[in-house]
């Protein structure tokens, strides 16, 4: 199993490929940022399932699957508030391409669920160092197989 | 594990449940006595030559013994006082869901031919032919699974405690006249369900001619 640090540092780093123009990228929530536009991955939750309709096409009787559930927050300058909204849509189409070109997420992971939702409902969000944003996030799921030895 | 007493007894070593590993051998391969002649007993378990893994498999796997009997009956009584057996059948199934040359080669009692070299921009391919077939290959087929550690351990290491395994084996097994669905679907899995029908292995002892089951013990440490 590569695990859940592997995972996080995965997904912050195929986030930074895909969209190069992201000048700093967290595996943790930070509690102040230095430069916008970043990229935010939280682990949110760590599940062993049998194998649901997430991962469907890897629900195999050998093995059961480690299930990370993921938010990845992107945050850009809110200063052109029109400017932000177009950036995050573009970011969105971006990540959304390449997750569906390569659920490998360029053999960062072994598997991630093409089943994301994007959600753009946070209109902006200040930091506790005053940093004020506008901030899209993007829920994935990304799964490894394990083996139980009852 | 001892026994739970009491007015409903029972004793968890006993319990078997969770995945199969499924292999299988060619008919001239030597008839196996126990678990240690179809896989090595400590990690990683490798399959024995010259046994083969079935490998992923979708859906459960299945064993199934079932016979007939017709009733021998007189005036006096209604109903059977005697039954002869008059048909014995036990089958297997395995979901197969590593579509390798081999697999669909069992699958369509085909040949597998030639690889296709890579070419520019495209890689080698595995070529299996079918056809018309007159006759089915026999195979022997073992599925083993792994108990729980609640239900009694094997001590292999200081760093490696596991569960007891458990294993069938069908000594001539052959692909049954069952339709086989190839069947690809958005969001699902592609899985063979391949029966087999048991048949028995010349020169046996009847009663023992068509497979066994080994159970393996419990065992403390070094």
């Amino acid at each position: 199993m590569i695990g859940s640090e592997a995972i996080v540092e995965g997904l912050v780093a195929w986030v930074r490929a895909t969209i190069p123009a992201l000048t700093d990228g967290f595996n943790y929530e930070p509690t102040e940022k230095t430069t916008l536009p970043d990229v935010v991955v939280v682990l949110d939750t760590s599940t062993i399932e049998l194998g649901d309709s997430t991962f469907p096409l890897h629900a195999i009787q050998q093995r059961v699957i480690q299930r990370y559930d993921c938010t990845i927050s992107l945050m850009v300058d809110n200063e052109d508030p029109g400017q932000a909204a177009t950036t995050l849509r573009s970011y969105a189409d971006a990540l959304r391409a390449e997750l569906l070109k390569d659920g490998t997420l360029g053999q960062r992971v072994p598997v991630a669920s093409p089943f994301v939702t994007f959600d753009y409902t946070p209109p902006f969000v200040v930091y506790p160092d005053g940093t004020r944003g506008r901030e899209m996030t993007m829920t994935i799921s990304v799964a490894e197989y394990a083996e139980v030895e009852q | 594990m001892a026994p739970v007493t009491g007015a409903f007894p029972y004793d968890i070593d006993n319990l078997l449940g969770g995945a199969v590993r499924v292999l299988y051998a060619p008919v001239t391969a030597t008839l196996p006595d126990d678990i240690a002649d179809v896989i090595d007993m400590t990690t990683p378990y490798a399959a024995k030559t010259p046994w083969v893994d079935f490998g992923a498999t979708k859906e459960s796997f299945t064993y199934t013994r079932g016979f007939d009997t017709e009733g021998l009956e007189i005036q006096q009584v209604p109903g059977a006082i005697l039954e002869d057996i008059t048909d014995l059948s036990r089958t297997i199934t395995v979901s197969v869901a590593e579509l390798r040359p081999e697999m669909l080669a069992i699958v369509e009692q085909g040949t597998i031919a030639t690889d296709v070299a890579a070419g520019t921009g495209s890689g080698a391919q595995d070529i299996v032919k079918f056809g018309a077939f007159n006759s089915i290959t026999q195979y022997r087929v073992a599925w083993v699974s792994r108990r729980h550690q609640g239900s009694g351990t094997v001590y292999e290491s200081a760093s490696l405690t596991r569960g007891r395994f458990f294993m069938g084996v069908g000594y001539r097994c052959q692909i049954t006249a069952d339709e086989i669905e190839y069947e690809g679907a958005k969001g699902e899995l592609t899985g063979l369900s391949l029966s087999f029908k048991l048949f028995p292995e010349p020169g046996q002892v009847f009663g023992q001619e068509y497979g066994l089951w080994a159970s393996e013990q419990s065992k403390s440490g070094p």
